[in-house]
């Protein structure tokens, strides 16, 4: 079969700030994955098009694909101050599709996973698959191609009358199979700064790692082997010259020994890379950040609890936990970045001075202060949002939809712009 | 590499972007230099220097206007060889 993938993100700043473009490394694996003996790939990726729509349209007419794969990273830009909703884009991208071609359409990453049956609804695909897809969607390819019933397969999402179906299963990749850089424009990417994406370990709500799983949070870590990760940074700079990664990984630093082990492999490879990772506070000692710095590592990405949806009460303590992290950084000269959110649930006056005060002591190289809290679905933030009336069901946070406490709401912005005005590292969104 | 300083910084050199830099990576030689160089080498890619300048001379690489492209190599070159860099600024001045 003709098989087009498209990854439509175009986003191109982190913490609506940074200028980043991220490498849609996920549809690389499900690239991978597809059996090329039987099936014409061709990729798409928006990131760079002036006219997505139109260089698609151009591409779909050219290759008359049978099947066009959708990725979709973000749902949103998490901005309270400057909300950029995504997904208009993408359904009008499908509705140009369907006007222009009879492919199947099928949806799926990151942002697609977090909620299948609403983001299906929204977008109207034939098919959606949610998890990972790399094994998922060449699977329903195989189907498809066969004639056959795809419906047993993991993550699927269909529309069966008036309901939207999700298949339980397996819908974490293994990814054994290299993803397919060479499909992607890495010297235009590796310009783009921030590094390359590497994966290294994934956990979290959007993968989930088991029927019933779903929904879990910062559980079922799935960790590459550290072997497979310095294969691919040696085949990242033997064939494309890259010598700057980011580590996509929600905690590098946990479990701490893999860390360690990744730091130690990639200091004995020989390879001289800079690369970028995020840390998940509550692990760490001097000996990593140290191996860190000496691997290459060149700023750390603080994933702060701070603000989020503990209660106030606990604020103190979360605060000195990530000082924790923060001081072997500072320690040991690593630059970190820090995000607070402020005005969830519980913030008072006092609270935020707290906040306001130990980002001043800290002395992050960039600190991004989130005003109100971006609500996901099936976290106590989202009971919240429903017990007060933000929201009356989780299929809603398809579109951005922030907490902010109504003790804070009406001063909380300006305080904030005042705060930052004399700090030129920190930025407010 | 990351962030470029381009030619709006010539004769101008502000220097709020060095008070922003977290990681020292922009520098200059005073009485020497006409514009400011940002270190590739060294560049976190935290983009906290470039709101901070008056004349908006810095760019993501990405992002660097095709006119000023050459300010790229301009910056890296100061680390190796400070004269040479320094001609190519005059050279493009003179242009300009």
């Amino acid at each position: 079969m003709r098989v087009l993938l498209i990854a439509t993100n175009q986003a191109d700043r982190y913490m609506d700030r940074m200028s980043v473009r991220p490498l849609p490394v996920g549809l690389a694996y499900v690239a991978a994955y597809l059996d090329t003996t039987r099936h014409h790939l061709q990729i798409f990726d928006c990131m760079f098009a002036d006219d997505a729509v139109t260089a698609t349209l151009n591409l779909v007419q050219h290759f008359q694909p049978e099947v066009i794969g959708l990725s979709i990273r973000n749902l949103d830009n998490q901005s309270y101050l400057n909300s950029v909703w995504y997904l208009p884009a993408v359904r009008e991208l499908i509705r140009h599709i369907r006007a222009a071609s009879q492919a199947q359409i099928v949806c799926g990453g990151p942002a697609f996973s977090i909620l299948p049956e609403a983001c299906f609804d929204y977008l109207r695909p034939d098919v959606g698959l949610a998890g990972d897809a790399a094994e998922s969607f060449a699977q329903l390819v195989d189907c498809l191609e066969r004639g056959v019933s795809c419906l047993d397969v993991a993550g699927l999402v269909t529309r069966d009358g008036n309901h939207i179906v999700v298949q339980e299963g397996q819908c974490a990749a293994s990814f054994h199979t290299p993803p397919r850089l060479d499909l992607l424009d890495l010297q235009r990417y590796d310009k783009a700064g921030f590094g390359i994406g590497v994966v290294t370990k994934l956990a979290s709500y959007y993968y989930p790692t088991s029927p019933g799983a779903t929904h879990d949070s910062g559980n079922g870590w799935r960790i590459r082997p550290v072997e497979e990760v310095v294969e691919e940074l040696g085949r990242l700079q033997r064939d494309f010259g890259i010598r700057k990664v980011f580590f996509i990984d929600s905690g590098f630093n946990v479990p701490l020994t893999q860390a360690k082990a990744l730091c130690q492999a990639l200091l004995q490879s020989g390879l001289r890379f800079r690369w970028n990772s995020y840390l998940r506070v509550g692990e760490g000692d001097a000996e990593l950040i140290d191996l860190m710095r000496r691997s290459g590592c060149a700023l750390a990405l603080l994933n702060t609890p701070v603000g989020g949806e503990e209660a106030a009460a606990e604020l103190q303590t979360s605060l000195e936990q990530t000082r924790r992290l923060t001081t072997l950084c500072a320690q040991g000269d690593l630059p970190f970045t820090v995000s607070l959110t402020f005005g969830s649930v519980g913030e008072t006056a006092t609270t935020v001075e707290q906040k306001l005060a130990w980002l001043r002591d800290t002395q992050p190289a960039f600190a991004t202060l989130r005003v109100g809290a971006r609500v996901l679905p099936f976290t106590p933030l989202a009971k919240v949002a429903r017990e007060e009336g933000l929201i009356n069901s989780e299929a809603e946070l398809i579109k951005p939809t922030f907490y902010l406490s109504a003790a804070v709401r009406a001063w909380l912005v300006d305080h904030l712009r005042t705060a930052a005005a004399t700090q030129p590292r920190w930025h407010l969104m | 590499m990351t962030y470029v300083i381009a030619e709006p910084c010539i004769d101008v050199m502000d220097q709020a972007c060095t008070k922003a830099c977290p990681v020292a990576c922009i520098h200059f030689e005073h009485g020497k230099d006409r514009k400011l160089y940002s270190d590739p080498n060294e560049c976190i890619d935290c983009g906290a220097c470039e709101p901070m300048c008056p004349v908006e001379a810095i760019y993501a690489e990405l992002d660097l206007p095709t006119k000023w492209d050459p300010f790229a190599a301009i910056d890296a070159l100061w680390y190796d060889d400070k004269n040479a860099a320094r001609a190519k600024v005059d050279a493009v001045k003179a242009k300009s």
